[in-house]
């Protein structure tokens, strides 16, 4: 199938790889240990409602390799096109990107965001082969879907004894409930 | 580090490919079909995957480091464990597996289940931060959740103007209440 490998449908990929001082090191194994457990630090990366999974690896060394810098691997699986995906890390959540890559040599900063995706566009590796379980579901489709499911089968487990005026009220509500995402 | 949130796992490897082959496994996994018709389908522990051969470093640092040879990344978000979704990716597609790491150092074959996800496994390098968005929801809660979307968006359309009673009845027909 021709086009561009790291798309697929509406999901994209992006593989960047780029090289850590050493004084980062410790600094980015701290953040990333707490990280999860900081609502401050996790929180605005999930409110990022096209990121479906992202992760950050420290990759010390390669099997087979050593190597003499600590390098970070990141990887994302998100809806939209890489122009909007860089844009947003640069001016939704710049300080969040500015203290995981400002350690990483050659990092120009979040802003402006030219030289900032002309930096990714350096570091960052084609996929050869991208695969999604479901390419045409944005994440706010996905969410919204998630949160409408659990109330249609609240409904379902109730239909059965209700009145049809009752149950009116509710299969009203519950589109009410979920306008945006129908 | 964490490879894990909520039942979603981050399984990321990097096998190294042997000298002077990395150009022919990159047209095997370039030629694979993709979508629905993608090997990685059929394991539907899979969220995302793919398959990038990483063919140099970065070169800022003073004195960068250069690749003795090509590595074979493989990521993949899943339901679950790690080591049963490598077992079952030996079983899912034999012949895809044997064909893709055929091309790395040390592969045992894809033959022995076991075997295979004990090697990849060793080539797997831990998760230092993983987000995800709906870490609780598995594969198939994505997609039955979308198909329910679907179902009732096409429900409110077609009974639209239709009296209460009626309405009802053709709840409990359609989803099966």
């Amino acid at each position: 199938m021709a086009g561009d490998p790291n798309k697929l449908g509406r999901a994209s990929a992006l593989t960047v790889l780029s090289a850590v001082k050493p004084r980062g090191v410790p600094l980015l194994r701290l953040l990333f240990f707490v990280g999860p457990h900081l609502s401050p630090l996790l929180k605005p990366l999930q409110r990022l409602s096209f990121i479906h999974f992202a992760r950050w690896t420290l990759v010390r060394g390669l099997p087979g390799q050593d190597l003499r810098h600590v390098h970070l691997f990141f990887e994302s699986n998100f809806n939209g096109t890489w122009s909007q995906y860089i844009d947003a890390f640069s001016y939704v959540v710049p300080k969040h990107i500015s203290g995981i890559w400002r350690w990483s040599y050659g990092f120009p900063g979040p802003l402006p965001a030219g030289p900032f995706k002309a930096y990714i566009a350096e570091h960052e590796y084609e996929a050869d082969h991208f695969y999604s379980a479901y390419p045409e579901a944005s994440v706010t489709m996905i969410l919204g879907a998630l949160e409408l499911r659990r109330d249609l089968d609240r409904l379902r487990a109730r239909a059965p004894s209700m009145s049809a005026e009752a149950f009116d009220d509710a299969y009203r509500d519950l589109l009410t409930a979920h306008q945006n995402h129908l | 580090m964490s490879d894990r949130s909520g039942q979603a796992r981050a399984l990321t490897s990097f096998t190294p490919i042997v000298s002077g082959r990395a150009g022919e496994l990159r047209a095997y996994l370039r030629g694979l079909p993709r979508g629905p018709a993608s090997p990685l389908a059929r394991l539907l522990r899979t969220h995302f995957a793919r398959w990038v051969i990483i063919d140099r470093l970065p070169t800022d640092p003073p004195d960068p480091d250069r690749l003795e040879q090509p590595y074979l990344l493989f990521t993949s978000c899943i339901d679950g464990e790690a080591d049963s979704y490598l077992r079952e990716l030996a079983e899912q597609l034999p012949g895809e597996a044997e064909t893709i790491w055929s091309h790395c150092r040390g592969f045992p074959g894809a033959r022995d289940a076991g075997a295979f996800a004990r090697w990849l496994l060793d080539h797997h390098v831990p998760t230092s931060f993983f987000v995800a968005n709906y870490p609780k929801a598995t594969v198939h809660d994505v997609r039955q959740s979308l198909a329910a979307h679907e179902q009732l968006l096409r429900f409110a359309l077609d009974t639209q103007g239709l009296d209460a009673p009626t309405r009802l009845e053709r709840f409990r027909t359609a989803f099966r209440v």
